[in-house]
């Protein structure tokens, strides 16, 4: 029953989950890019601003510190939601291609658009679930809010995917196309989908769905800490809120990764043909190209975290939730639904 | 929608930080900055006025006897110091100085005293053996006038002077040697600090302190007794002995201020019908009526000499506590002038007291026990509360609180 | 390892709750003022987290009026532990000009353990920055105690 090959299997998955496009990723990443965010708004403000690692020490002195359980709370939600959420990114993580690498490259049809949408929702679920089980008010107002917030970014967010999955589809000729492979074999294959007029506007949208959907600044109504006392996370303490903030971090890492591999897909054909015209082949070459690939990533998250996340926070400040609300369905829906007409018209 | 600091906020990326790195490179604060005081003991000559401006409660003494004198330690509490400065504006020696040290951090409350230890001479011996009678000397001339002096330290004015010794008994520094008999004020110079605490405390207007009108001296005023001359023969009414108020019906005008200002509502004037009553069980002798009534128709006490029997306008007033300031000085004599208490308790002036009782009657906790025969002032230390209700209703100021 | 990582954590993300405790606001401004560009305690990974439980430091403006004081107390021991009560100002270490008065129910030290005073009557950003890195220190040996 354990055959070689089902061992060497169940280990590359293992390897998946725990290391690359997985867990470990996930944190690393993640944190530098939360680091550099703090660091890029401290900059714009004329400050200094905290060392670059500065979420590091921040989560390892949450695991440090005494973990406070209220005594209203349900204890098992309260201690698991956090679990949950982390757990929901990095299985995202595992569906969003690196250009040309997919951990599930052998079932297209597993990582969908669609799929993501769902799993995007369980961070914001469970961070309601473990502030409703903590049984305080100011997690009343921020549940509220949090899920209006859910609300107002679904909606543009669910547009775009559409638009997006309708333009592959118009070119594919299948109609809508709502595998994450699919659309990042069309785009290694005719350029990225940034670069068709029709898919702008959704592209712009999407930019400004980011601090949305990761809640920062200003759409932070949720997680006010000046006015509601962090909303949620109002009675998390020790390890419990460190994973909160750990997921927080690895959501900006999804969604702007999510980014990259929805509208700059073609990026990573361009490395693999440099490394063709090089002359490389065999695994070397493959290696090479993983690694470059996984760097230009990275890159473009830091680039998209800077734009969409840093410069926001620094220029803007907190919008009222109703604000939030309008915005998101007036502006940002708006621009995603012009994408999605003109993808409809096959433009 | 608009952003007023996209601009701002680009441009900040690629300019240098706007911050002082403070603990990486110190900082030192502006000029004139107040941070943590020092304290110059040899400077100080412990009038204790720094502790009385301080509006923190945050300068204290202790004080120990020593051999010839006393040996002051003077704490000042950083952590209760509003950092006002006031205490070094009053320090007339500079003794109190604020340094631009910001750095007061602590982590025990004693890291936050500074202290100084005062040793302080017993100056009483030498003071009136030294200089007989300084400025009493040049006895001013007719027509002469007496100027404030231009060092800040005080002048008396013969010719209103009663030498009562509140001057003396008052001066922090103890500068002043007032002989009642001798008719002598002394000032010690070296001790005087010049603050102004005796012309404060005179009663007659008698001190002379810079910025005050100069004084012309009138010949025949100087000798005290002045006031004998006065008519003796019109005042008919004779004080009563239990210090009970008696009313002149001649001077009287009934303008009831004295029934208004009685503590203990013991009066009842009808203006109308021209009646005065005194509820005898209700007074307590305090003299307030006699010192309100703005005709001095009111005589509270029996005159103790004879040979100025109710003295007519001015030493009416002021005749009344005298009488009964040489019973009183005896049992406390040893004592010096008493100050407040630390603890928030009432302490007697036995020299302002007339013993009338008002303050046992108010005080709330029954803590307070005065014979007015015996004139005694009795303080039950654990019944009192510290509410500083008998201060409050003392008709003489004699509770210090 | 392990430990010492967490420790050393611990030094570099002091995350601060503020207290009013009746406070005139002068320390409120002056406190406030260290995060500005200028102090920009961020440096040293200070943050203003909006609820205690978040909270390493606790710092304590305002002489703590009898209204606050049941409040204070609450709010202080819903801090996780280790935790650093720092008071700054005058007010919370003594009453300082209130000192006295039937509706200041302090000194702080009456009711909990303080582990550092920041003098001043406003203290300096400066002061208040030293006291930071005081309380860091003291954080620091808190959690080395702990396992």
């Amino acid at each position: 029953m354990f055959s070689l090959e089902f061992l060497q299997t169940a280990l590359l998955y293992l390897g998946y989950i725990l290391i690359f496009p997985g867990f470990l990723f996930c944190f690393v990443i993640g944190l530098l890019l939360c680091g550099i965010d703090r660091k890029a708004v401290a900059r714009m403000q004329k400050r200094v601003g905290p060392p670059i690692l500065q979420p590091f020490y921040d989560f390892f002195k949450l695991c440090g510190k005494e973990t406070i359980v209220p005594a209203a709370a349900s204890r098992t939600t309260f201690m698991m939601a956090p679990l949950l959420g982390l757990s929901a990114l990095v299985v995202i993580q595992l569906f969003i291609p690196v250009f040309n690498f997919r951990v599930f490259r052998n079932l297209p049809e597993v990582a969908d658009i669609i799929v993501i949408l769902y799993l995007l929702l369980i961070p914001a679920v469970s961070v309601m679930m473990g502030g409703a089980a903590s049984g305080s008010p100011y997690a009343g107002i921020g549940l509220s809010r949090e899920m209006v917030t859910v609300l107002a970014v679904e909606l543009p967010l669910v547009l775009v995917l559409l638009s997006v999955a309708k333009t592959v589809g118009n070119a594919m000729g299948t109609g809508l196309v709502f595998s994450m492979s699919g659309i990042a074999d069309y785009q290694a294959a005719h350029g990225s989908l940034i670069c068709r007029a029709s898919m702008i506007p959704a592209a712009l949208a999407m930019l400004l769905i980011i601090p949305g959907e990761t809640g920062n600044h200003p759409f932070d109504a949720a997680e006010a800490e000046t006015e509601i006392c962090e909303g949620l996370l109002a009675e998390y303490s020790g390890a419990p809120l460190g994973i909160f903030k750990l997921s927080h971090a690895v959501k900006m890492l999804t969604l702007t990764s999510l980014f990259v591999a929805l509208f700059l897909g073609g990026i990573g054909s361009g490395v693999v043909r440099l490394i063709a015209a090089i002359g490389l082949t065999g695994g070397l070459a493959s290696a090479i190209a993983l690694l470059l690939q996984v760097l230009i990533m990275v890159l473009l998250c830091i680039v998209l975290t800077l734009v969409t996340i840093s410069f926001v926070h620094a220029v803007t400040a907190r919008l009222k939730i109703e604000q939030l609300f309008k915005y998101y369905w007036t502006v940002v829906t708006g621009l995603a639904l012009i994408s999605l007409v003109l993808a409809w018209f096959g433009k | 929608m608009d952003f007023p600091f996209v601009k701002e906020a680009l441009s900040s990326i690629f300019k240098k930080s706007s911050c002082d790195m403070y603990p990486v490179r110190p900082s030192e604060a502006a000029p004139n900055y107040r941070g943590r005081i020092v304290f110059h003991p040899d400077k100080c000559i412990n009038c204790n006025m720094c502790e009385r401006v301080c509006s923190g409660n945050a300068i204290t003494h202790v004080s120990e006897p020593t051999e010839d004198g006393e040996r002051i330690t003077r704490t000042f509490y950083l952590g209760s110091c509003t950092f006002c400065a006031t205490c070094m504006d009053f320090c007339g020696h500079g003794a109190i100085e604020f340094t631009r040290d910001y750095h007061m951090v602590a982590t025990k409350e004693e890291d936050l005293m500074v202290t100084g230890v005062v040793i302080k001479k017993t100056p009483v011996k030498k003071a009136p053996a030294a200089k007989p009678a300084a400025p009493a000397a040049p006895a001013p001339a007719a027509g002469a006038v007496i100027k404030p002096r231009d060092d800040g330290k005080p002048v008396q004015v013969p010719s209103k002077c009663v030498y009562c010794t509140l001057c003396a008994k008052k001066c922090p520094a103890g500068a002043l040697t007032v002989d009642r008999a001798a008719k002598t004020w002394t000032l010690n110079e070296d001790e005087c600090v010049g603050c102004g605490t005796c012309a404060d405390a005179c009663p007659k207007k008698a001190i002379l302190m810079p910025g005050d009108e100069p004084v012309a001296v009138e010949a025949p005023a100087a000798p005290a007794p002045a006031p004998a001359a006065a008519p003796a023969a019109k005042s008919a009414v004779v004080g009563r002995e239990d210090g009970k108020p008696v009313q002149d019906p001649d001077k009287c005008v009934y303008c009831t201020i004295c029934a208004k200002k009685c503590p203990a509502g013991a009066l009842e004037v009808d203006r109308a019908a021209k009646t005065w009553k005194l509820d005898e069980d209700s007074c307590v002798a305090c003299g307030t009526c006699e010192s309100v009534c703005p005709k001095k128709a009111i005589v509270c006490g029996v005159q103790d000499a004879p040979a100025a029997p109710a003295p007519a306008p001015a030493p009416a007033p002021a005749e009344a506590p005298k009488a009964a300031e040489p019973e009183v000085i005896e049992p406390c004599k040893p004592a010096e002038p008493p100050k407040p208490r630390d603890d928030g308790r009432p302490v007697q002036d036995p020299a302002k007291c007339v013993y009338c009782t008002i303050c046992a009657k108010k005080c709330p906790a029954g803590a307070l026990e005065v014979d007015r025969a015996a004139k005694t002032w009795k303080l039950d230390e654990d019944l009192c509360i510290g509410c500083g209700t008998c201060a409050g209703v003392c008709p003489k100021q004699a509770i210090l609180y | 390892m392990f430990k010492k990582l967490i420790e050393e954590s611990t030094a570099k993300s002091p995350w601060l709750f503020h207290i009013n405790a009746g406070s005139c606001n002068g320390c409120d401004i002056e406190l406030v003022s260290v995060l500005t560009p200028r102090y920009d305690a961020e440096r040293l990974g200070v943050k203003l987290s909006g609820t205690p439980r978040h909270a390493d430091i606790v710092v304590v403006t305002g002489p703590v009026t009898v209204q606050s004081l049941p409040r204070v107390l609450r709010t202080i021991e819903q801090v996780p532990e280790p935790r650093c009560i720092v008071t700054m100002g005058s007010c919370p270490q003594s009453g300082n000009v209130f000192r006295g008065s039937y509706s200041i129910a302090g000194p702080l030290s009456k009711y909990v353990h303080v582990d550092v005073d920041v003098a001043g009557c406003a203290p300096k950003p400066e002061a208040v920055i030293d006291g930071l890195v005081k309380a860091i220190e003291i954080l620091r040996e808190k959690r080395r105690a702990m396992n």
